[in-house]
């Protein structure tokens, strides 16, 4: 199985940062300026700080988690995907059924040389396959191959 | 080439042919706003502002009709039907005639009286009816159907000379056990409350007082005279919906044709069948019959609570007969799931579910002790019989893979039966999370254009190899 390029781990924690500061940090103040009021300071700031620094750990934990278990590999006949710490999803697209193939890039995707390759098939479930986080050369290589090899798409 | 087809335009009797209608439709999916607005405010009778607001809603639905007529015009070219439409946001289709997935046309009383068609074209995947022209002419209606057709590689049909093998025809009698049994038990719900909200606008005390002195019986009458009635309505809208059904096969089509008021008739080539999709309540297995489903990868029409309804239904089919008409539809699979016995599901997912069920069970009735331990205590004896519907779901699920096809079946009350074509997969899912995964199971999840068919929670070394039979590398 091919890994995703080890920037991603980054990427991700970055994104993880992003969502606890605009997320947990004023969910967490809320409930920390709360008890504080009815237990003292300290229960406040045990109340805030303990799970949000359990949070922040998870962040920069799981990402590298998260590279381990992401995997994919183009077969002869199909694509395989395999995602998820815990719960693992293991996806294969016959490369005939491919409608077609993007590849994406964020603003921190940019910076970090990253893209998303996002695979369609007609089964109208959004992108059927994605693999985030490959180095830019190595996205657009895996997209043109997708794209030329749909054949008969079923439907 | 294209500058040389002229464009036409709908009939110009399709403004009365669809104000009606729309104007019903939009007045139906605003019931509770109606009924608020002729019985709230404290007395029947609709207010000012009430009024204004319906108003804007109806008066929005007719302009969209006015301007439906005045811009939409189509042509078919070389082996494409062309649309275009729109006054402030212009749209331009263009829809290739090998992408068609089904054609429906459509005659509400209004259409026949007029003696116009409306045509629905629907392509894979689309969100809406890509093609829908909603007031042609017979004629134009047949013409344009021919140039479809032509461009569809397909040989024109002449209906009348072309032998039809009539497959089904559907009486009265079989038409309401179908809608006696069909689910409607939101129906009742809905009446009851809408009944109790109109009787407490008309008389506030009056309802108040029956409520509160109801009986143990007088309710149970009550609802079992709700459940009667929405029963009743029921199989009045499945004789009006589906009444003098007919489904023939014509080489390699199958089309159904159907309604009293509405009249619908459905084409749908036997090559473009995503899936058949066979419904067997437990009162239609009572009664011997099942509901056969046939889905393109068409979007269909959008059914009750918005789920997206099957593109071809065959109401009743005796349940000797379930898989001859699943055979019509799809290739035949090589397996029959109503005489042969499907390959189980894993015992441990039986042990899985029980597990999940009793400790969710015994949370809510932790929770329910808050109301007192005779509450609880009766949330907690009702236990048992999810055990028994537990067991009973996973006693009648199965799947079987043959060299054509992918059976699978799930449900005790409400019994599914899918058989997909394995030449129709679009990709392949196995899902494990970590209680399926501390159970050694797995869950394969199976996908066609425009639907999904779920399997029941086999060992991980089946799941895994059932994925590699279906997508080899």
């Amino acid at each position: 199985m091919e890994q995703l390029s080890p920037r991603v781990i980054w990427l991700w924690r970055f994104g993880s940062l992003i969502r606890t500061l605009l997320f947990w940090t004023p969910i967490a103040a809320f409930a920390g300026v709360g008890v504080a009021g009815l237990g003292g300071t300290a229960a406040g700031v045990l109340v805030a700080g303990g799970p949000l620094a359990l949070v922040l750990l998870m962040g920069l934990a799981w990402p590298s988690l998260s590279w381990r278990h992401f995997g994919f590999a183009l077969r002869e006949h199909d694509l395989l995907v395999q995602r998820g710490v815990l719960y693992r999803r293991r996806t294969s697209i016959p490369v005939s059924r491919i409608q077609h193939v993007e590849t994406r890039q964020g603003p921190l995707e940019r910076m970090l040389g990253l893209s998303r390759v996002l695979v369609f098939t007609a089964s109208g479930f959004s992108a059927e396959g994605s693999i985030p986080g490959l180095d830019t050369p190595r996205a657009e290589a895996l997209r043109d191959t997708l794209a030329r090899r749909g054949e008969d798409d079923g439907v | 080439m294209s500058e040389e087809v002229a464009w036409k335009r709908l009939h110009p009797a399709s403004l009365w042919v669809n104000l009606v209608p729309r104007t019903w439709r939009t007045l139906w999916s605003l019931w509770p706003l109606v009924l608020l607005a002729v019985v709230g405010g404290g007395g029947v009778g609709v207010r000012p502002e009430d009024a204004v607001f319906l108003l804007f809603f109806l008066v929005s639905g007719a302009a969209s009709t006015i301007v439906h007529y005045l811009t939409l015009r189509y042509r078919v070219v070389e082996d494409r039907l062309e649309i275009r439409q729109g006054l402030l946001n212009r749209e331009a289709r263009a829809i290739d005639a090998s992408r068609i997935q089904n054609a429906e046309m459509l005659r509400n009383p209004f259409h026949k009286l007029a003696g116009l068609v409306e045509v629905r074209l629907e392509t894979a995947g689309a969100l809406r009816t890509e093609g829908l022209l909603s007031a042609l002419s017979e004629q134009q209606a047949a013409d344009l159907m021919a140039r479809v057709d032509a461009a569809r590689g397909r040989e024109p049909v002449d209906d009348d000379a072309t032998e039809k093998e009539p497959v089904a025809r559907l009486g009265t009698l079989e038409l309401l056990a179908y809608g006696l049994t069909s689910h409607r038990a939101g129906m009742a719900g809905l009446l009851l409350a809408g009944a109790y909200e109109v009787a407490s606008v008309l008389d506030p005390m009056a309802a108040e007082r029956a409520a509160l002195r109801a009986e143990g019986t007088q309710i149970a009458g009550l609802v079992l005279m709700t459940l009667a009635l929405a029963a009743a309505i029921s199989a009045l809208l499945t004789l009006l919906r589906h009444h003098d059904y007919r489904l023939h096969q014509s080489g390699e089509e199958l089309a159904s044709e159907e309604g009293l008021l509405t009249r619908r008739k459905v084409e749908i080539p036997l090559r473009k069948v995503q899936l058949v999709h066979v419904e067997e309540t437990l009162p239609r297995r009572l009664m011997g019959f099942g509901t056969v489903q046939v889905e393109t990868a068409g979007i269909g029409e959008v059914g009750e609570g918005g789920v997206r309804a099957p593109e071809l239904t065959v109401p009743v089919v005796q349940r000797p007969r379930l898989f001859a008409m699943s055979r019509r539809a799809v290739p035949d699979p090589g397996f029959d799931p109503w005489s042969q016995e499907l390959r189980p599901a894993h015992r441990r997912a039986l042990w899985r579910t029980l597990i999940q069920l009793t400790a969710r069970h015994l949370l809510f009735s932790a929770v329910a002790l808050t109301g007192g331990v005779v509450v609880a205590g009766v949330v907690l004896s009702l236990l048992p019989v999810l055990w028994l519907a537990a067991w009973l779901d996973w006693r009648y699920q199965g799947w079987m893979l043959t060299d054509d096809a992918l059976i699978a079946r799930r449900g005790f009350w409400r019994r599914h039966t899918w058989v997909v074509p394995r030449d129709k997969l679009q990709a392949v899912h196995l899902v494990q999370g970590p209680v399926l995964r501390l159970a050694g199971l797995g869950r394969v999840l199976v996908r066609v254009a425009g639907a999904q068919v779920l399997l029941p929670d086999l060992a991980t070394h089946d799941a895994r190899a059932v994925m590699d039979e279906l997508c080899p590398a």
